[in-house]
C-alpha cells in the first residue's frame, strides 16, 4: 500500500481503475446488435409527421396553459410558422428543419407570454383569438368550448389548467382547476424542447392522485391500486408497474404521486393512438371509489 | 451530460427508441465508465464484466421507459440500472462487504504490475467500507458526479452525498493507514 499512501485516496483511485478489456467491449457491442436487431423498429416517418403535428398542437397548448386566455397579436408570424411546417415534408430531413423551427419560435411563444401576463383582465376570463380556421379546429382537438363570439373574436376557455406544477413553472400560476386529467405529453414537449416523441407519453393518460384526494402522505396508494384491481408487476426506476383489465398498464410515480395509463395493445401495434379514455375514467372511478372504502 | 447537451442527448435517446441499433452510439459513449464503477463494487473482474453486460442489456430493454422529468439525464439512469444490479448481485448471492476479496489480479494491459497489485489493494479496503460510502466514493472520484446526480442514482438525499462522502474518505484512510 506504500504507493497509495504516498499520494492520496481520490488519486490513486483514478490512477488505479483499470480499464475494460476492449474483447469485452467488442463482444458486448455484437450481443447487444444482435439483440437490437430483434427488436422491433418504430416508423421514423409517421413520428416526426406526428411529433410535428403534435408539438404545433402543444405550441398552442402551452400557449394557453401559460396564461389561459392570449389574444393572439401575431398571425403573421403564426402563418409562417404553418408554412415551414407545411414544408416539412416526410423525410428524414424534416426532423433537423422542424428543429431549427421550433427554436425560432419558441421566442415567439416567450413575446406573447409577457405580453398575456401583463393583461390580468384577460387572463381571468378565456381565450380570445381572431379567427383562423386552423386554430379553431386545433384548439376544439384540444378540448376548448368557445365562451362568446364578438366582433370577429372568438373567446375559447381551455380545460387544461391546475397541472402546470408538473413541470415547475411557478411563475406561470394559473387559478382555475375544473379539470383534472393533464395529458402531460403536450407539456413535456416543450420542456426539453425539440422533438423528443417518447411513444408512451403520447399513448398514456397522466392523473395525478392528489386531485380525487389521494395523497401520498395520507393513503397507501399501493393498497388502493391493488384493491381496485391492480396487479403489481414489477418495480423500475422509481416507478411502480402494474398490469389493470388485462390489456392495460399502470405505471405509479410515488415521487409525484403520479399515475399513467397505457393500453399495451396500442404500444404494440400502432403506438399514434391514444389509450380508450373511457377505460380511464373507469380506472378514476375504481380508484375514488375504493378509496372512500 | 458532460459531453452532450441536454437535446443532443433526447436525440440520440429518441433515435434508438425508433431504431434500436442506433444504441450502440449510447453505448459508445457509457461502457468504459460503466465498467470503472462496477469494477471497484464487485469481486472479480468476471463479475464486473458479468454486470456491465447486464447493465447495457437492461438499458437497451428498458429504454423505451426513459423519460427526462422522471429521470433527469441518461447518465444518471444508466447508472442507477449498474447500482441496482450490483445490490441485485449481492442480495442474489447472499454476499456482504467483508466477503468481498479479490482474486483475480485484473487483466489490464496497461497497467503495471505494481498498480495492480494496488488496485487489488485499495479494493480490498474500499471492500470494508458500508455499500453507500463505497459507491458514492467511486462515483464522485472517479465519475466526478455532482451530488446531485449520486443522490439521484443511489436514491438518497442530496444533502447525505456529502456526508457520506465525507466518512467514505475519513474511514478509506483510516483503512489505507492501518
Amino acid at each position: 500500500m506504500n504507493n497509495i499512501s504516498n499520494t492520496t485516496i481520490e488519486d490513486a483511485i483514478k490512477r488505479l481503475t483499470p480499464k475494460p478489456d476492449p474483447e469485452l467491449k467488442n463482444n458486448l457491442q455484437e450481443v447487444l446488435s444482435f439483440r437490437a436487431q430483434s427488436m422491433p423498429q418504430k416508423s421514423n416517418k409517421l413520428i416526426f409527421s406526428f411529433g410535428a403535428k403534435l408539438t404545433f398542437t402543444v405550441f398552442l397548448s402551452f400557449f394557453f396553459l401559460l396564461a389561459t386566455v392570449i389574444v393572439i397579436a401575431q398571425p403573421a408570424s403564426a402563418k409562417e410558422f404553418i408554412q415551414a411546417l407545411e414544408q416539412c415534408t416526410l423525410s428524414i430531413n424534416c426532423y433537423q428543419q422542424w428543429s431549427e423551427t421550433q427554436n425560432q419560435y419558441g421566442q415567439e411563444i416567450e413575446f406573447v407570454e409577457e405580453r398575456s401576463l401583463d393583461n390580468n383582465d384577460l387572463l381571468s376570463k378565456g381565450a380570445s383569438l381572431e379567427g383562423d380556421p386552423m386554430y379553431e379546429e386545433i384548439l376544439i382537438d384540444l378540448g376548448a368550448k368557445l365562451i362568446s363570439d364578438e366582433n370577429g373574436v372568438k373567446t375559447y376557455k381551455m380545460p387544461i389548467t391546475n397541472h402546470l406544477t408538473f413541470y415547475d413553472s411557478s411563475e406561470h400560476t394559473l387559478n382555475t382547476s375544473q379539470l383534472d386529467i393533464l395529458e402531460v405529453s403536450a407539456i413535456e414537449e416543450l420542456i426539453w424542447g425539440d422533438v423528443f416523441s417518447d411513444d408512451e407519453r403520447l399513448t398514456s393518460y397522466f392523473f395525478r392522485l392528489d386531485n380525487i384526494g389521494i395523497t401520498y402522505e395520507q393513503y397507501d396508494t399501493e393498497s388502493i391500486l391493488t384493491a381496485a384491481g391492480a396487479e403489481f408487476v414489477e418495480e423500475f426506476d422509481g416507478g411502480l408497474y402494474y398490469k389493470w383489465d388485462t390489456n392495460y398498464r399502470i405505471e405509479f410515480i410515488p415521487d409525484t404521486n403520479l399515475i399513467s395509463l397505457t393500453d399495451t395493445r396500442i404500444i404494440a401495434t400502432n403506438p399514434m393512438l391514444r389509450t380508450d379514455s373511457t377505460k380511464f375514467i373507469e380506472l378514476i372511478d375504481s380508484l375514488k371509489l375504493v378509496s372512500n372504502y | 451530460m458532460n459531453i452532450f447537451n441536454k437535446n443532443n442527448e433526447a436525440r440520440l435517446i429518441k433515435n434508438a427508441i425508433n431504431n434500436p441499433n442506433e444504441f450502440r452510439y449510447l453505448y459508445e459513449l457509457y461502457f468504459e465508465k460503466i465498467y470503472k464503477f462496477i469494477v471497484w463494487r464487485v469481486r472479480t473482474k468476471e463479475d464486473a464484466e458479468d454486470l456491465t453486460s447486464q447493465t447495457f442489456l437492461k438499458a437497451l430493454d428498458k429504454l423505451e421507459t426513459f423519460n427526462f422529468k422522471k429521470n433527469n439525464s441518461l447518465n444518471s439512469w444508466i447508472f442507477k440500472i449498474a447500482h441496482n444490479l450490483i445490490v441485485d448481485f449481492y442480495r442474489g448471492d447472499n454476499r456482504n462487504n467483508d466477503e468481498i476479496s479479490v482474486d483475480v489480479v485484473p487483466d489490464d494491459h496497461t497497467s503495471s504490475l505494481e498498480d495492480e497489485i494496488a488496485f487489488n489493494e485499495l479494493k480490498k479496503k474500499i471492500a470494508q467500507l458500508p455499500h453507500n460510502q463505497a459507491e458514492v466514493l467511486i462515483l464522485s472520484v472517479i465519475h466526478e458526479m455532482k451530488n446531485k446526480e449520486i443522490a439521484q442514482i443511489l436514491n438518497i438525499k442530496e444533502r447525505s452525498v456529502s456526508s457520506t462522502l465525507s466518512r467514505a474518505k475519513n474511514n478509506l484512510k483510516q483503512l489505507v493507514t492501518n
